[in-house]
């Protein structure tokens, strides 16, 4: 085993452990013609121990992002310009093999859809040995050892029993608890989360939230969770990214996001989600029209066309990023003086 | 008080499995749809909660007569409709129309939007051409799509456009029931706001009914006037959407609603963590089916079947726990 | 798992019987055999007397019951050229067809997933189309014109190997590499299909996102989900090799069942063709079981079914 993670250092805790600058990624079109501009100057930190929301309809590039930091695009996809720092180090450049020394190790990672996230023709225990034999060099008594163990730590119960199991014989909650153990086998610093809950029930969502915020707060980690739904922000995140049209349209504290959001996109997504306090008879917010086409350039700010309070600068000029007290941040002329 | 548009009695669906031939005995079943009953006054919207395994997407075949129930009754508009066939059949399909989850599959690409908001107005033999072209361009209307969308194909369209379509598609023969399968699950919030803002103005405009399946209690929350809760096949809590929001009875309810996540920081929910996870329909626990992840259980709740108790709040509940008197349940910790 | 394979089992022999049927409609079908059976210059009596002795003038099922009993005995009645009971004679030609077929199987096999699961991974690559070129060539050759150009360039000009017959090993490699030159190519694309679409899996992605090595996502991961289909037509194509080696057997003076057959046919010698074609088909049909088995090994989902 070629312990490659000398060539990345660790460094002192207070500089971030993520730090991410000007990110652009583009993927070919489908049908081969135009490109598609799925990320475009995304720019943000994580520090350690943290845990960092990123919101936003599909199309908004939240899981381009994710996935540029692992470096796990799809063929089609490249990074066309910017940095990714993870621990100090740019992981732009590196090759696959030496970002294969992180992957599983230093950065974890859980699917959306556990049901289709595992092999389905090898054993659950043998998919969780993997990453210990391949990282950390168990075997044998060892090896069994840290398996129930992590097993019971994401609340399996019997984990002797499951190990011996395959994945289509267990429910999609159990499923997704076993992919956050695999995630966090190898005690790794990050771990990304892509829409975690989406395809669970609204029972086996709460208890994985729960069981999230257990694990990031016994193991120090730092978080980023991909997601559409606020609801799950709320629960877990200390910071929220907007994410619309490949942009980050705002950035702030949960509390600030919630209770104060400046971007309008924001407050429009906030209004829309349907609260008991509603009244019924009068009909949810909803944002008129659609987002835009990724593979034209947009001049000016991408939600202009669907923006209530778009001004005629809205639509000629891209909106500089404002920075608002309280390590708050947005991207709107309303917020320019 | 509206008359009831359809109503549901004990309605039972079992699926034989094929038998073990070195086994004896009885062949096993898997009781998906367990002796549900339910009425859904005109003009207003049921909530059918439950996840999966629930039996929702059963019971929703049944009342589609997709499938023949094993026993119990659909009375839809007073009538009986569980048995019938032929002309009856054909009319009570043409009342009863559904618009499904998935907004990519349930239309087929291949065939233009025109194609497909017409079809079931071709399939009922009763319209001329003139009457169908009118008729289409009319649904477009209703549901916000411009007339030009016509000739196009469905992989043109967004999602949420793509519900329209099949929304236009389900009110073409002027049904009186419209069965809502998660029809924004697949859809972005933005988006999802939308559709659920159109569905509510054709309520009001067509006086039409809703039977709305979600496992978003938000969204269920939102829409509908009453709700039944189901579990492993049965409905094990009914009422006023306000009363199960507001107070639920049954131990699964009130699990089920504080596993909803909060919109606004303040919002302490106390959650209800249940263990284990759903148990097999083909052999599900004795006596109360729940009680094997329930909180509150106590032993007579694996030996009887629990009553339905009907609280002074107005919901119904099916536990052992509560009385007639409306004793509610301790805080679970 | 033994439960799958009971149904398996039971099926299988189903299936037998059906062929046993349709064998035996099939030669009645031919012509009537008595005709070919007789001398020229035979009477009505003769005739007569011949059909009694073979037990054709009775009733067609009762000609059946008596079919179907002795071939589960074995006895398919005595080759009508060399009067010799017909099952003895295929069976001794058999092992000579198992050694050719089976060893072009297996080169198949390994060449040909080996190359799959490396067009797939290298997708795109110089070498990827220079592969899957050759393999269409090679598909398309007839099997004749095949072994008769191998012939000409390693017997006749190289003196390299010999052209005909069964002896050393040198005399098997022109056989085989001409009987599994075809199955190369398909397996091989068979596989590389399989490969592409288990590639691009979810489960995939998940595996990467471990750490984990492209050979062992490749060789360990992708390679068993592939399999399932290449092994449902991996299983016929040994039938087909096997029962198939006629024109291999025949250009090269091979001394196999098939050769036997064909020879069997043109002379209509029945008890041969009858033997023949029912050992092939049990050797099928047991193959194909075999399959369903390791179906049941390959993929857990299917042994709980």
């Amino acid at each position: 085993m070629n312990d490659m993670s000398s060539s990345f250092p660790a460094s002192e805790t207070s500089a971030p452990l993520l730090d991410v600058d000007d990110l652009t990624v583009d993927i070919a079109a489908r049908d081969g013609k135009g490109i598609v501009h799925a990320v475009s100057g995304v720019s943000f930190e994580l520090k350690r121990g943290c845990t960092l929301g990123i919101v936003g309809e599909s199309g908004c590039g939240k899981s381009t992002t994710a996935m540029a930091i692992m470096q796990l695009l799809p063929g089609s996809a490249q990074i066309k310009s910017g940095t990714i720092s993870f621990d100090g180090n740019d992981i732009v450049g590196k090759s696959q093999t030496e970002m294969r020394a992180l992957r599983g190790k230093r950065i974890g990672m859980i699917m959306q859809d556990p049901m289709v996230a595992l092999d389905p023709v090898f054993t659950v225990g043998d998919q969780l040995a993997e990453p210990l034999k391949l990282h950390m060099g168990l075997k044998g008594q060892a090896l069994l050892e840290r398996q129930v163990a992590l097993l019971e730590a994401v609340g399996i119960p019997s984990p002797e029993t499951r190990l011996k199991q395959y994945p289509h014989q267990m429910s999609g909650g159990m499923l997704q608890r076993i992919v956050g153990a695999i995630a966090i086998s190898c005690n790794p610093e990050l771990l990304i989360a892509d829409e975690p809950t989406t395809a669970l029930d609204p029972t086996a969502q709460a208890q994985f939230l729960d069981l999230l915020a257990d694990i990031r707060d016994t193991r120090g980690l730092a978080l980023i969770i991909v997601t559409h739904d606020f609801g799950v922000t709320a629960r877990l995140c200390d910071d929220i990214m907007v994410m619309y049209a490949g942009r980050i349209v705002e950035r702030g504290p949960v509390e600030t996001i919630f209770k104060a959001p400046r971007h309008p996109y924001t407050r429009a997504l906030l209004d829309a989600i349907p609260k008991p306090e509603n009244d019924r008879s009068k009909g949810l917010a909803t944002i008129e029209g659609q987002p835009p086409n990724l593979a034209e350039s947009i001049s000016g700010c991408s939600f202009a066309p669907r923006c209530r309070f778009a001004m005629p600068r809205c639509t000629s000029e891209r909106p500089p990023v404002t920075k608002l007290p309280g390590d708050h941040q947005t991207a709107c002329w309303l917020e320019v003086v | 008080m509206n008359r009831k548009i359809l109503e549901v009695r004990d309605l039972r669906k079992y699926f034989p499995l094929p038998a073990n031939p070195l086994r004896r005995g009885e062949r096993p079943v898997v009781r998906a749809v367990d002796g549900v009953s339910f009425a859904i006054p005109e003009g207003e919207t049921l909530g059918l909660i439950g996840e999966s395994g629930c039996g929702k997407s059963t019971t929703v075949k049944l009342l589609l007569r997709l499938e023949s129930p094993t026993d119990g009754q659909i009375l839809f508009d007073g009538k009986e409709v569980q048995n019938s066939h032929g002309k009856d059949l054909r009319t009570y399909r043409s009342q009863v129309q559904a618009v499904f989850q998935d907004p990519y599959s349930s239309l087929s690409p291949k065939r233009t939007v025109f194609q497909a908001i017409a079809e079931p107005l071709h399939a009922a033999k009763r319209f001329s051409r003139e009457e169908i072209i009118r008729r289409v361009n009319e649904l477009l209307d209703i549901v916000g799509l411009p007339s030009t969308a016509q000739s196009r194909l469905p992989h043109e369209f967004s999602g949420g456009q793509r519900q329209r379509i099949a929304i236009a598609r389900g009110l073409a023969l002027q049904p009186r029931l419209l069965i809502l399968d998660e029809p924004v699950s697949a859809l972005d919030v933005s988006i999802r706001a939308q559709i659920l803002n159109l569905l509510q103005d054709l309520q009001k405009q067509f006086g039409l009914s809703y039977l709305l399946i979600s496992h978003d209690l938000d969204i269920v929350t939102h829409m509908c006037q009453s709700a039944a809760v189901m579990y492993l096949g049965k409905i094990v809590e009914i009422g006023p959407m306000d009363v199960i929001r507001s107070s639920p009875q049954h131990p699964y309810t009130r699990a089920l609603f504080s596993s909803v996540l909060p919109t606004n920081l303040e919002q302490e929910i106390q959650r209800i963590r249940l263990h284990g996870s759903v148990p097999s329909p083909i052999n599900p626990p004795s006596g109360c089916s729940f009680h094997t992840r329930c909180p509150s259980a106590q032993p007579i709740c694996s030996q009887q079947l629990p009553p339905r108790i009907t609280t002074a709040h107005g919901s119904t509940a099916v536990c052992h726990l509560l009385t007639a008197d409306e004793r509610t349940l301790e805080a679970v910790p | 798992m033994f439960n799958y394979f009971l149904r398996r089992l039971v099926r299988a022999s189903i299936t037998l019987i059906g062929i046993s049927i349709i064998i035996f409609v099939a030669i009645r079908m031919s012509g009537d055999p008595v005709m070919s059976l007789a001398p020229e210059d035979a009477t009505e009596a003769d005739i007569a007397e011949i059909r009694a002795e073979l037990g054709l003038d009775k009733p067609v099922w009762v000609q059946y019951v008596i079919y179907a009993k002795n071939a589960v005995q074995g006895d398919f009645g005595r080759s009508i050229r060399y009067q010799q009971p017909a099952l003895d004679m295929v069976a001794a030609r058999l092992p000579a067809t198992i050694h050719v077929g089976l060893s072009a199987f297996i080169l198949a096999t390994l060449i040909g997933v080996f190359l799959g699961v490396t067009t797939a991974r290298y997708r795109g690559s110089g070498a990827d189309y220079s592969i899957r070129m050759g393999a269409i060539l090679c598909q398309s050759a007839p099997g004749f014109w095949l072994g008769m150009i191998l012939i000409l360039i390693f017997s006749v000009n190289l003196h390299w190997l010999p052209a005909s017959g069964r002896g050393s090993a040198a005399h098997m490699v022109l056989p085989v590499v001409t009987l599994g030159l075809a199955a190369v190519a398909s397996t091989m694309r068979l596989t590389r299909s399989s490969m592409l679409e288990t590639l691009g899996s979810e489960y995939v992605r998940f595996l990467r996102s471990k750490g984990l090595s492209e050979d062992m996502i490749v060789w360990k991961h992708a390679l068993r989900n592939s399999f399932i289909p290449v092994l449902a037509v991996m299983g016929l194509q040994l039938g087909n090799l096997m029962a198939g080696a006629i024109i291999v057997e025949t250009v090269f003076n091979w001394p196999g069942v098939g050769k036997l057959m064909v020879e069997a046919l043109q002379a209509r010698d029945f008890p041969i063709i009858q033997a023949g074609a029912f050992l092939l088909s049990i050797m099928m049909v047991s193959i194909n079981l075999l399959v369903d088995l390791l179906f049941g090994i390959v993929d857990p989902r299917i042994r709980y079914e």
